[in-house]
């Protein structure tokens, strides 16, 4: 029992900071249209800045979150404008090949910038754990836990309950009507890969202070974003936070209880699973698999 | 049925000329030339694949015409915009609404937000400002919200208030389209087929409607209808459209006497 | 459009082609006239004939290396391609090798098999390079292997040391085996527990073939030496934490009474491993394989971990003074060279294979012919080479080619990388018995 507690605190760590992952990307589906295959370098990005803010500069790292927040969200920005934009209509395939190509832009980059060694966890948050009972929590989990639900919830009141996030949905739903309205769908595209990014590099500077090694191998968090957002529904915003629960939970048990081979095949075995009984996910629309 | 036409029937609001749409080797319209006036219910009509939605989609600049084409639109401040080559969103700020033959609303969201969308090129709240609700924002969504009000109490739609749009009625659904059309206070109104799919019940409805908003607000519009009587009866001028070609325009009563649309018509009477 | 492209496409390939043969003209008027002046410089042993096909021409003798220097391992493999490298452009400093320079031919696999077979074939097929040095990843010989035997290309020090090059005629191992390294770390293990029969070791492994085999010598060394053997827990190659790791940990700790980590694992993998422990708050010692002795590792890692934290190398860190790492660190000042990647074990490594390489090369130049059967035939009869204390001294007539089956266990004083001990003191520990991994 001690153990399936402390797995699962763990597992709910890992699973918010997969979920604020998921929630840039099926924010920028959901939008878009572009299955974003470089989503995990904007976290690695982030994660990296925060070794430039935090470890080398020394700054506040609320201070480093903001700052880091905003370089990232101009990126995906000016990706917008100056590569997707000009794909629109293309199919689906060749414009995940150019993500994939910024991916691999993004990578060379930090390459070349950080070299290739890695580099240890980052300390800019509280030490130390909490004990109850048996059950060890490490303040940075639950610091990150904290953070990624506010991150979150901040995001859900302005898709909710703003005009931009009220001309995001309406795009999401129908182009059409959308232009119809007068909302310059390039806009909204621009602001949804902002918003994406942003999440991701928010994600990226907690996790940072979470991952034992931050290395080039962190955009592989990347790909734990996607059956997370498969699972809850590839369109779904309440079930990419869901589905990133339910990874970082499943995956942090399957590998303490069967051994670290585990972990990649819950997270996607799951989601095979899932598919198979709800093909759209727990909350994705079910016109979407005619795509 | 209402004398608007004294408001200037020299006043130009749409002047169409030579559209020919094109898709692959089939002219989906050809040739299409006429002009709208202000305050004028202006009827497009025409067999199923006549083109008439295809006119309407070059005018907001869904589809682009061939060359040659003159598409030419005249603000409420008597400016005048050429259309072509602008994107759909631009248009639609120029002051022109539609409605969709087969429905475009978001069906996800609610009444309100639908009818909020409708007031979006009237919201003077930039990209990051909107993102926050208060200061500015918030006194523009207030004004917003105040328009959208009347227009609830309008259609009659106030009890749907807050209801995902996806789980109304048709009739419902047509309704508030034409409230979201109108929530954009356009200068020039596109419906098309208003009335399609409803009972007879709420084709009266949407008659009324329509009358209403023309004696309250004055718009011109351009109406696409398939019921003769209707059109019959509101309309001041009618085109009429057949395999994408002009083929009668004028009153009511000129084209009832037309000769090429009567025999047109025969052929298909049974589908009016 | 595409007709103006295809013709484009059509001059240029002409234009390539008049480049080609003219290059071919000239280089063999050149290489002629070098040739000629080399025979009056170059010991009269040195003046080998050139093989082109075996990567020797009248005046460069080519040298492969294939690994991964962009790709997730680049953190390790990166540096080593530098040592190999920096030594090549030593030797050529210092007059050549058989009366030539010495040409590196380097291909990036970024850790990719497929990538990895289609260097190989640019390399031992169309440069024709005399040998390869210092490839690395486990899974990528293991696929060459038939390849490599088939062509009867050498390969000299790989960074790896699996069962499956033992068997391989041609493959020189140099870094010490699993096996070796268990026996190194058992006998150190029980040195700082007070004797085996105290020791309770689990081992942790990254999940790939080479971890499942340091499980396997871990154990039958462990068990032999009178010690107890928990089990084997695997780490993902990539992945945020080892929270699951260090939690089935601490339940073998509380069960059977662990007290030592056996580690398997990149640079990456022990600072997981450190970091979560630290998180839980588990203290334990850890004693690994060569590639947990990485200067991050001890500069990124928990202090409070890392006072008992070691590993078991064949390569002497650079900043050990060492007659070898003396005569390379001051060529590498006098030339101001390699700032960036100098400070690391595996330059050192690429450093001292290529070392061995060239010592070879001699051997077989000496024989009057340096093909790569001479090579591999002169490779085998270096029986006892120093590397100026860079490594053990390497015997290549061992069973299995093992070159370098020796090693020492190296620590952190809070500064910097020591030894503990010397090569020596370790010797006895080997048993020299392999193919537990099948």
């Amino acid at each position: 029992m001690d153990t399936f507690l402390q797995l699962t605190a763990s597992g709910i760590a890992l699973g918010s900071v997969y979920a604020m992952v998921a929630l840039g990307f099926v924010l920028v589906f959901k939008s878009t249209d572009v299955l974003n295959f470089a989503h995990g370098e904007f976290l690695m990005l982030g994660s990296f800045l925060a070794l430039t803010f935090l470890v080398e500069w020394n700054l506040n790292i609320v201070f480093a979150i903001v700052a880091i927040a905003f370089i990232v969200a101009a990126l995906g920005v000016a990706l917008h404008y100056g590569i997707m934009k000009p794909l629109v209509g293309q199919p689906l395939f060749s414009v995940v090949l150019v993500t994939i190509g910024i991916a691999i832009v993004i990578r060379a980059f930090l390459l070349m910038t950080y070299g290739p060694l890695e580099r240890g966890r980052i300390l800019a948050l509280p030490q130390g754990q909490l004990d109850i009972g048996n059950l060890v929590i490490p303040y940075v989990d639950i610091i990150l836990f904290l953070v990624s639900s506010a991150a979150v919830v901040i995001f859900y009141i302005f898709f909710k309950s703003t005009t931009i996030g009220l001309q995001m949905r309406a795009v999401a739903e129908n182009l059409e009507a959308a232009a119809a309205m007068g909302v310059s769908p390039n806009k909204v595209f621009a602001v949804s890969w902002g918003i994406g990014a942003l999440m991701a590099g928010v994600a990226g500077v907690m996790y940072g202070n979470f991952t034992a090694v931050i290395d080039l191998n962190l955009a592989a968090i990347g790909l734990r974003a996607f059956p997370a957002a498969m699972i809850g529904g590839l369109d779904s915003v309440e079930g990419a936070i869901l589905g990133g629960l339910i990874v970082g939970v499943s995956e942090q048990l399957a590998a303490g209880y069967f051994g670290g081979d585990f972990r990649d095949v819950v997270a996607f075995g799951l989601m095979f699973v899932v598919l198979m009984v709800r093909p759209y996910g727990f909350f994705g629309t079910k016109d979407l698999i005619r795509v | 049925m209402v004398a608007v036409t004294t408001i200037g029937v020299a006043n130009p609001v749409l002047e169409i000329e030579n559209v020919t749409v094109q898709f692959g080797g089939l002219k989906a319209c050809n040739d299409v030339t006429f002009r709208i006036n202000e305050g004028e219910l202006f009827a497009m009509i025409g067999p199923n694949g006549a083109g008439k939605t295809t006119v309407i989609n070059a005018i907001t600049g869904v589809y682009s015409p061939n060359p040659g084409a003159t598409i030419d639109f005249t603000d409420s401040g008597g400016n005048r915009h050429d259309l072509l080559g602008q994107r759909p969103h631009d248009i639609v700020s120029r002051g022109i609404a539609r409605t969709f033959q087969n429905l475009a609303l978001f069906d996800a969201l609610t009444v309100l937000d639908n009818l909020m969308l409708g007031r979006y090129i009237h919201s003077d709240v930039g990209v990051l400002s909107g993102g926050v609700f208060w200061g500015k924002a918030l006194k523009d969504e207030l004004r917003q919200r105040e328009v959208v009000e009347r227009i609830i109490d309008l259609l009659e739609i106030s009890q749907y208030r807050n209801e995902a749009v996806g789980e109304l009625s048709y009739g419902v659904r047509k309704r508030l389209e034409l409230g979201r059309a109108l929530a954009q206070e356009p200068h020039l109104l596109l419906l098309d087929e208003p009335m399609a799919g409803q009972n007879l019940e709420e084709k009266q409805d949407m008659v009324r409607f329509i009358a209403d908003v023309r004696s309250e607000l004055g718009t011109t519009m351009l109406l696409i209808e398939h019921d003769m009587g209707v059109v019959m009866s509101i309309a001041e001028r009618i085109v009429v459209l057949n395999f994408g070609q002009m083929i009668g325009i004028g009153t009511p009563e000129e084209i009832q006497q037309n000769p090429d649309v009567v025999s047109a018509y025969l052929g298909t009477e049974s589908g009016v | 459009m595409q007709m103006r492209f295809k013709r484009l496409f059509l001059l240029m390939s002409v234009l390539a082609l008049i480049a080609a043969s003219c290059g071919g003209d000239s280089d063999d008027t050149t290489t002629t006239a070098a040739a000629g002046g080399g025979d009056t410089t170059a010991a009269p042993s040195d003046a080998v004939p050139s093989s082109p096909d075996d990567g020797v021409t009248d005046d460069t003798i080519k040298l492969g290396f294939m690994g991964d220097i962009t790709g997730p391992t680049s953190s390790t493999q990166l540096f080593f391609e530098a040592g190999i490298r920096a030594y090549t452009e030593f030797v050529n400093d210092n007059g050549g090798v058989a009366g030539r320079n010495l040409e590196l031919f380097s291909e990036d696999d970024q850790y990719s098999s497929d990538e990895a077979t289609l260097n190989y074939t640019k390399l031992v097929g169309d440069e024709r390079v005399l040998t390869v040095v210092g490839q690395g990843g486990s899974s990528i010989i293991t696929n060459l292997t038939t390849q490599i035997q088939d062509d009867k290309i050498p390969f000299i020090g790989p960074q790896q040391t699996i069962d499956a090059q033992f068997a391989n005629p041609y493959i020189w191992s140099t870094i010490a085996h699993y096996g070796d390294q268990a026996d190194i770390a058992i006998e150190a293990m029980a040195g700082d527990v007070g004797g085996a029969a105290n020791l309770v070791v689990a081992s942790v492994g990254l999940e790939v073939a080479s971890g499942e085999e340091w499980a396997a010598y871990i154990e039958d060394t462990a068990v032999k030496a009178g010690g107890t053997y928990a089990e084997h827990i695997r780490l993902p190659l990539t992945g945020a934490d080892a929270d699951p790791q260090v939690v089935r940990l601490k339940e073998l700790v509380d069960s059977e009474g662990v007290n030592y980590i056996a580690l398997h694992g990149s640079p990456g993998a022990a600072l997981r491993l450190l970091g979560s422990m630290d998180k839980a708050g588990l203290d334990l010692p850890i004693g690994g394989i060569f590639a947990v002795i990485a200067e991050n590792v001890y500069q990124e890692g928990p202090a409070d971990l890392l006072d008992t934290y070691w590993g078991v190398h064949t390569y002497t860190p650079p900043n050990i003074s060492t007659p070898g790492n003396d005569e390379m660190n001051a060529w590498l000042d006098a030339n101001g060279k390699y700032a960036d990647t100098r400070n690391n074990v595996n330059f050192v490594g690429g450093w001292v294979v290529t070392k061995l390489a060239v010592e070879g090369i001699r051997i077989a130049a000496a024989t009057g012919t340096l093909t790569r059967a001479s090579l591999n035939t002169a490779m085998g009869t270096i029986s006892s080479f120093s590397t100026g204390g860079q490594s053990p001294d390497f015997d290549c007539t061992r069973d299995g080619r093992a070159c370098g089956a020796a090693g020492r266990p190296y620590d952190y004083n809070g500064t910097e990388v020591v030894a503990r001990g010397e090569f020596a003191d370790y010797a006895s520990a080997l048993d020299l018995i392999y193919g537990l991994g099948g």
